[in-house]
């Protein structure tokens, strides 16, 4: 009965203590003004996929009470799907392909709508590469787009330690000699390998979301990437 | 001539009430029911609630208390008196900070009687002067008005026990906060124990909510008068 008595006590104790004490994360709690979306949108060739975390001040956020995010996409609007991803909550669309720019919306029962947030894409393009036989280096080329935003090359394969290039411009265009294709740690291929080639154009925005002091904040990161397969005989 | 009877008739009446309220009498010191209360006490309370981050967000928090107090609570007059309190202390908080209060009110005490167990009713109007509360409103200094009752029961001579409720709105720079503060303790002959809870209520932002921060501790003091 003592014992009982003391383990009572001692767990009134710890709730008066707040011990647990957790956000209860909770979009119900959270203003609009103070909400940072963050949108990821990827097309690699094969499919697409969009992804928006909501953050706050007290940490990411379940959207709840009725609150939901949407895309419009090449002029078909679509409800965000919850996921987890890393333990937090994250709202996706898987679609085929991300012809450009794209539409979020993100509508709430009790608070401020947000609508016709505008995510840019760069245009789609194709990948196509060649060369690394004796001594020719790697050709790549692609459509270019000058305001495509970030370009950056990469090649990577067992045969070789990763390598990646970022352009400063986007030329469609890029040469990788055989000398910049250095070996692993473990020691040159003595047969052909073979190596992934990718480029990828990125746009990152960051923008408020209402026009209020504060306004919330949407970063956004839409980047399109191509890989093709290449083989290289040192 | 007819301004000037209401004028009278209003004079008359007003004194009446003041006449109503002093009484011809004092309060007797003695009297194991009457209203005067003078108290020093020391109170620590736990904290938790939302305070309000950003322009609408919901943040759970918690902290602690620590103050030391002066009340007292008089009586000139049979039903007419006056009640001041003032406390000093900290508030462990994110903000955590030095928190300081003084409040006065003028107290009527409507009911007080004898029997198997003496009691009084006291009720106050009056008004305060402090940092805002809860902290997280800031620290500015601020006026606020204030409403008060108090019962008193003594069961025995040496047997005290008293409730009181104290009702604060105050008014933020942005929507409009109220703190409820209730008391309740019992004690032996000069020494008393009790709990003390408070709530404070701050309604603001955007999207207009409230924030409740509940406070709640152990309060021990000593009987002057």
């Amino acid at each position: 009965m003592r014992r009982t008595r003391t383990h009572v006590f001692l767990l009134g104790a710890l709730m008066l203590a707040g011990c647990g004490i957790d956000p209860v994360r909770v979009s119900d709690r959270v203003s609009t003004r103070d909400m940072l979306l963050g949108v990821q949108a990827l097309d690699d060739g094969v499919a697409a996929a969009i992804d928006v975390r909501v953050n706050s001040p007290i940490g990411t956020v379940e959207l709840t009470g009725g609150d939901a995010l949407f895309v419009t996409v090449d002029g078909s609007r679509r409800p965000m799907v919850e996921g987890q991803s890393n333990g937090a909550p994250i709202y996706s669309v898987k679609l085929d392909a991300l012809p450009g720019d794209f539409l979020l919306d993100l509508e709430r029962q009790a608070d401020r709508d947000v609508h016709g947030v505008v995510v840019e894409v760069s245009s789609p393009f194709a990948l196509a590469g060649g060369g690394l036989t004796q001594d020719l280096p790697l050709s790549l080329s692609w459509d270019a787009d000058p305001e495509g935003g970030e370009v950056v090359i990469s090649v990577q394969g067992d045969c070789v330690a990763p390598l990646t290039r970022s352009l400063d411009e986007d030329t469609g265009a890029l040469v990788i000699t055989q000398a910049e294709l250095r070996p692993p740690p473990a020691g040159p291929p003595s047969a052909p390998c073979a190596l992934e080639v990718s480029v990828s154009r990125t746009i990152t925005t960051r923008d408020k979301l209402l026009s209020t002091n504060p306004g919330g904040n949407v970063t956004t990161s839409a980047e399109q990437r191509r890989t093709i397969a290449v083989t290289w005989t040192p | 001539m007819h301004e000037g009877r209401r004028f009278i008739g209003g004079a008359a009446g007003a004194l009446a009430l003041v006449c109503i309220l002093t009484g011809t009498e004092d309060a007797r010191a003695g009297d194991p029911s009457h209203v005067a209360l003078w108290r020093l006490e020391v109170h620590g309370a736990y904290l938790q609630g939302d305070q309000r981050l950003g322009a609408g967000t919901l943040a759970p928090y918690n902290g602690w208390g620590f103050w030391g107090r002066v009340g007292i609570s008089e009586f000139p007059w049979k039903w007419l008196g006056y009640d001041v309190l003032a406390q000093i202390g900290m508030v462990g908080t994110p903000q955590s900070t030095f928190d300081v209060v003084t409040e006065g009110a003028v107290a009527f005490a409507p009911a007080r009687w004898k029997g198997s167990v003496d009691g009084s009713i006291v009720l106050g109007v009056g008004g305060g002067f402090g940092f805002e509360r809860p902290v997280w409103l800031g620290r500015g200094a601020t006026g606020y008005p204030l409403v008060l009752a108090r019962l008193t029961l003594l069961p025995k001579k040496s047997i005290r026990f008293f409730a009181s409720f104290r009702f604060t709105p105050i008014t933020p720079e942005d929507g409009w906060g109220r703190a409820y503060d209730l008391e309740v303790t019992g004690g032996y002959k000069w020494w008393y124990l009790g709990l003390r809870g408070r709530i404070d209520d701050v309604t603001q932002g955007d999207p207009e909510r409230l924030y409740r921060t509940y406070w709640l501790g152990p309060t021990a003091g000593l009987v002057i008068r």
